[in-house]
């Protein structure tokens, strides 16, 4: 064929700009360390990497979610621990004053510890986190929750509960309203109290409550009756109706039970005296600690009012454990979102590192292959380079 | 004797042509579009000597140039393709950095921006946090901002771009008339040889205008040529031009069209028409690079918008105040065409984001039919009459359309221009929902009410506290339920022995409020659901916002925010990535065809040395003829002195 010599030129210099611009790719990539420089590189593989860097900043942030429902629950726990302390050292207190061997004055002096308890426990139930928020207040964290008017107290947050998302799917709980924590604690048994009428003249004391079965919720009296003091203790279970439910005799220490109920008694009952069995409602447990103090700074000294003190005591005790048992019960729920958070962390670090990987094998180059093709590049340059200085040597004026 | 003397002159003269037209070829060698010339020789007409003939020597019969027609018509259509690809992959790789770079690209922003609502979430009564957010938020906008501006000057880099090469294309096609003239008249004066340089000469004005605008030649007989572009549309026919120009598109103000300013049709608008060179790579990049991408990002900003605005608006700022749109809410666009003669007004609403296509569409009347066309695949539906719903967009009308009316309906086409935030103070975020429910604390039962969402801002805020009390017998004797105080009233059902482990409920009317319950209530247990005063520590409102960012919400539900842009990204990717191959077949193509016209009409310069040294040897023998009759003609003198 025939060639013109500007042809042959052009020809020449086309190849090294060809093989010019193939070896600035190459090393493009490689300065980069990226296959894919713009979408055009790859198409689908872009978009690829597009995704992935969607998904990783997803669980990045999941993570830093994570992270804050920790600290937050973690503060909640610290403070949970603070009421358990205390209540535990409640209880000891109450144990220690319903003994019959103390004085007044040490009961007073129990009565004065308790108050300061009291005071801790209102601090705590009006904890703030670090950003000032109150922790107990359900959504209303600008407002202290609890308030305290005359001995009575008062709820001013709500229920709301914030949540965190931990995952696509998963969120988790950081905080727990105020109310479930110290406003609902079960009285007595949980299903049902009992407590002396005021105008008992016996030494009986009612003891443990315990359920042994449903419950039938009702308002029942418990009459104890003695014509003579050498004849035995009777008594009968009358439901609000005067409907009568159970009876029989009496012996001090003896438990009685009926329709799901179970009560302990000790000391001796006179005749006449009742008891009132009602169906359990909520309580607070501040005013659990206040009835303890009234008691303790006031004992009383005949044998009736003991038996009403320790009545109350009794009833004291077993508010204190069922708020323990209410504050157990929440710290199991955190430890239960903090395990949640922890296995939602390790799925998240498994994925994030499954994706990194990913994104590497559509993203990255593969050096050594490239590496090896700028080498091959640069010497197919060089071919380029110098054959076209030899054929422009090839001239037959040159000749003439 | 004076035969020789005349054959010698005569082959002196041609071969010193000949050694001229071998320098002029030398001289061009380098010369863009020169073929190469030949000087073909002839013997003289022979003297008559009685019965024979006696040569009389040598002419120069014409001088041609090595021209190979059908190879020069294939050049041009090569040229024509190679630069509609270049042209489009010039403006295709603009886009192609734009969009998946880490501080353009818009996909980082939007993450960016649902990200801080995560954080907003993780403390709603952070300002700092909330600061993070609004700021975020700028950013989104600012970044879809330079988005859409990049498009823009795109846009206007093709409206540039089309208005010098229509410019270029009138001052060619000027020259090429001009040229052809010349060689018409040349050839009538001298018709056997053709005037080899103003051929070339033409011939490079058509290969330049090939570059701008396919193009076919015509070869009249007289010489001269007639050209037509497009699907035949004349442009310069007898030697007359018929003249372009620009004109914006009358249903879109930003979009210039190329039409005829000539004599006859008269601005007859001719875009579609084109075919080949650089107009048609810049007409084919805006349609299927540029209008496509416009319209996806255009729905990517219409969603997050109405989206993020319509949950925003079911919640409760700091202050307590509901919240109000977040971002400036983007309404359609209807744009009548300046022909239309009818008295309609059309306009489109959005029903349902969540159908929106990423296309635009236009609509015409053809005197009894609403025609729409779906811009991104060309699809058309009929209509009767107006309103219609279509995609999630509400067409309707006023007036009275008359036929040939014509309409461009943009839903999302120009959204991105538009994007804003709305909210200004970090406390308008509303991160908090609009009602919380709560069980009463005196309850003797464990139920509890949770889970409360809003369907819609509607009835809402409440009047009143809604109070549920569980009754045994709600529901007939036996059957037990909630009665509703407050709120639509009534009583819902709901059985302790079963729904204990949660029964959603719904309350119609207040806000389609929905809820869930679980746990043993006791008979006369209430749970109330109220306006979410004083709850600054809610974050269900922003949880909800954040969901959005990984729900397939958009494109009939199809697409998340994400995926939308990805497909952006695909589209110019896989365009550029076409544009490229097609650029390297293209290139390959046109180097075969011109090393073929090069190898017909190129000048090799050591053919040229070859015959510089035939000719310069001819000459001399032809020199020495003169020379050997001069010698016989002294040796014929010298004899007769005698």
């Amino acid at each position: 064929m025939r060639l013109s010599t500007s042809q042959i030129f052009q020809q020449g210099i086309n190849a090294i700009l060809d093989q010019q611009a193939r070896l600035n790719q190459t090393q493009l990539q490689i300065s980069t360390g990226q296959r894919i420089n713009t979408p055009s590189d790859d198409p689908s593989g872009a978009v690829q990497i597009l995704d992935f860097n969607d998904q990783i900043a997803t669980i990045e942030q999941y993570r830093r979610n994570a992270s804050a429902a920790e600290t937050q629950l973690q503060l909640e726990e610290n403070v949970l621990t603070g009421f358990g302390n205390n209540l535990q050292r409640v209880r000891e207190l109450l144990v220690q004053g319903n003994n019959d061997v103390l004085s007044d004055n040490d009961r007073q002096s129990i009565a004065t510890e308790l108050s300061g308890i009291r005071q801790e426990l209102q601090a705590l139930a009006n904890s703030r986190d670090s950003n000032g928020d109150f922790l107990f207040a359900g959504y209303q964290v600008n407002t202290q929750p609890f308030t305290f008017n005359n001995g009575s107290v008062q709820y001013n947050g709500d229920q709301g509960q914030r949540l965190i998302q931990l995952g696509p799917a998963s969120q988790v709980a950081v905080n727990d309203s105020g109310a479930d924590l110290l406003l609902r604690i079960p009285e007595g048994s949980g299903q049902f109290t009992a407590e002396p009428a005021p105008a008992n003249t016996g030494t009986a004391v009612v003891g443990a409550l315990s359920n042994s079965g449903n419950f039938v919720r009702d308002t029942y009296t418990i009459n104890f009756a003695q014509a003579t003091p050498s004849d035995p203790i009777t008594y009968q279970v009358l439901d609000s109706g005067a409907g009568l439910v159970s009876s029989g005799t009496y012996e001090p220490g003896d438990s009685i039970g009926f329709n799901g109920a179970q009560i302990d008694f000790s000391g001796t009952p006179a005749d006449g005296d009742s008891f009132t069995v009602s169906p359990a409602g909520n309580q607070d447990l501040f005013s659990i600690v206040d009835s303890a103090i009234a008691a303790l700074n006031n004992p009383g000294t005949s044998d009736p009012q003991q038996a009403q003190f320790h009545s109350t005591l009794n009833r004291a005790l077993e508010g204190i454990d069922n708020s323990l048992e209410n504050i157990l019960q929440v710290r199991t729920s955190i430890g239960v979102r903090l395990n949640t958070i922890d296995s939602q962390q390790s799925v998240n670090d498994d994925s994030l590192l499954r994706l990194q990987q990913l994104r590497s094998s559509v993203q990255d180059l593969d050096i050594t292959q490239a590496i090896s093709d700028l080498n091959f590049q640069q010497v197919a340059l060089q071919a380029a380079q110098q054959s076209y200085v030899r054929v422009q040597g090839l001239s037959l004026f040159q000749l003439l | 004797m004076a035969d020789a003397f005349g054959i010698g002159v005569s082959a002196l003269n041609s071969l010193q042509r000949a050694i001229t037209t071998t320098g002029h070829n030398i001289a061009n060698a380098n010369t863009e579009g020169y073929s190469r010339q030949q000087v073909s020789f002839a013997t003289r007409p022979p003297q008559r000597d009685g019965n024979n003939f006696i040569g009389a020597g040598v002419e120069v019969q014409t001088i041609r140039r090595a021209y190979d027609e059908f190879l020069g018509n294939e050049l041009l259509s090569r040229q024509s393709s190679f630069s509609a690809v270049n042209a489009y992959h010039d403006l295709a790789a603009r886009l192609d950095s734009l969009v998946a770079d880490q501080d353009s690209g818009l996909n980082v922003s939007v993450q960016a921006f649902f990200q801080s609502i995560q954080d907003v979430a993780n403390d709603p009564t952070s300002l700092p946090a909330r600061e993070v957010l609004l700021g975020r938020a700028q950013a989104l906008e600012n970044r879809v901002s330079f988005f859409n501006q990049s498009l823009d000057s795109l846009e206007n880099a093709s409206n540039q771009q089309l208005r010098s090469a229509v410019a270029e294309i009138n001052s060619l096609a000027d020259s090429i008339a001009s040229v052809s003239q010349d060689v018409a008249e040349a050839l009538v004066s001298n018709p056997n040889s053709p005037p080899n340089d103003l051929l070339d000469e033409r011939d490079r004005l058509l290969s330049r205008l090939s570059e701008i605008v396919g193009i076919t030649p015509v070869q009249q007989g007289d010489g001269s040529l007639n050209v037509l572009i497009g699907n035949g549309q004349p442009l310069i026919v007898g030697g007359q031009v018929q003249r372009l120009d620009v004109q914006f598109d009358p249903l879109n103000p930003n979009r210039l069209d190329v039409a005829f300013t000539g004599l006859t049709g008269n601005g007859d608008v001719i875009t579609n028409q084109i075919r080949g060179g650089e107009l048609q790579g810049i007409l084919d990049f805006r349609g299927q690079v540029l209008d496509p991408v416009r319209a996806e990002v255009g729905l990517l900003v219409q969603g997050i918008t109405d989206l993020v605005n319509e949950q925003h608006r079911s919640g409760l700022d700091l202050n307590g105040q509901v919240g109000g749109d977040f971002f400036t809410p983007i309404a359609p666009q209807s744009i009548a065409s300046g022909n239309n003669l009818g008295s309609a007004a059309v306009s489109v609403a959005i029903d349902d984001v969540g159908a929106l296509l990423p296309t635009d569409y236009r609509l015409s009347f053809d005197g009894a039919q609403f025609q729409l066309r779906n811009l991104a695949d060309n699809s058309v539906q009929t209509f009767a009459t107006l309103p219609q719903a279509v995609n999630g967009i509400t067409i309707s009308s006023t007036g009275t359309p008359s036929a040939g009316d014509e309409f461009l309906l943009r839903p999302v086409g120009g959204a991105a221009a538009r994007f804003s935030v709305d909210i200004e103070r970090p406390e308008q975020f509303a991160a908090a929902g609009l009602v919380r429910g709560q069980a009463t604390i005196g309850n003797g039962g464990d139920a509890t009410l949770t889970r409360l969402s809003v369907g819609d801002a509607s009835g809402l805020p409440l009047a009143g506290p809604i109070t549920l009390t569980f009754n045994p017998d709600a529901l007939g004797a036996g059957v037990p339920g909630f009665d509703v105080t407050g709120g639509p009233g009534g009583t819902l059902a709901y059985d302790p022995a079963t729904d204990s482990g949660g029964a959603t409920l719904t309350l119609a009317g207040f806000g389609n409020i929905s809820f869930s319950v679980s746990g043993i209530p006791q008979a006369g247990d209430t749970l109330t659901i109220q306006n979410n005063t004083g709850a600054v520590g809610d974050n269900s409102n922003a949880l909800s916002i954040a969901g959005f960012q990984n729900s397939r919400l958009l494109n009939g539900g199809t697409s998340s925010f994400s995926e939308l842009y990805g497909r952006t990204v695909a589209t110019v990717g896989i365009r550029t990535s076409q544009a490229q191959a097609s650029l390297a077949t293209e290139q390959l193509l046109l180097t075969n065809v011109e090393s073929e016209v090069q190898g017909v009409s190129g000048v090799n310069l050591d053919e040229e040395a070859a015959n510089l040294l035939r000719f310069q040897q001819a000459y001399q023998a032809a020199a020495q003829i003169i020379s050997a009759a001069s010698e016989l003609f002294d040796t014929l003198l010298a004899a007769t002195r005698r």
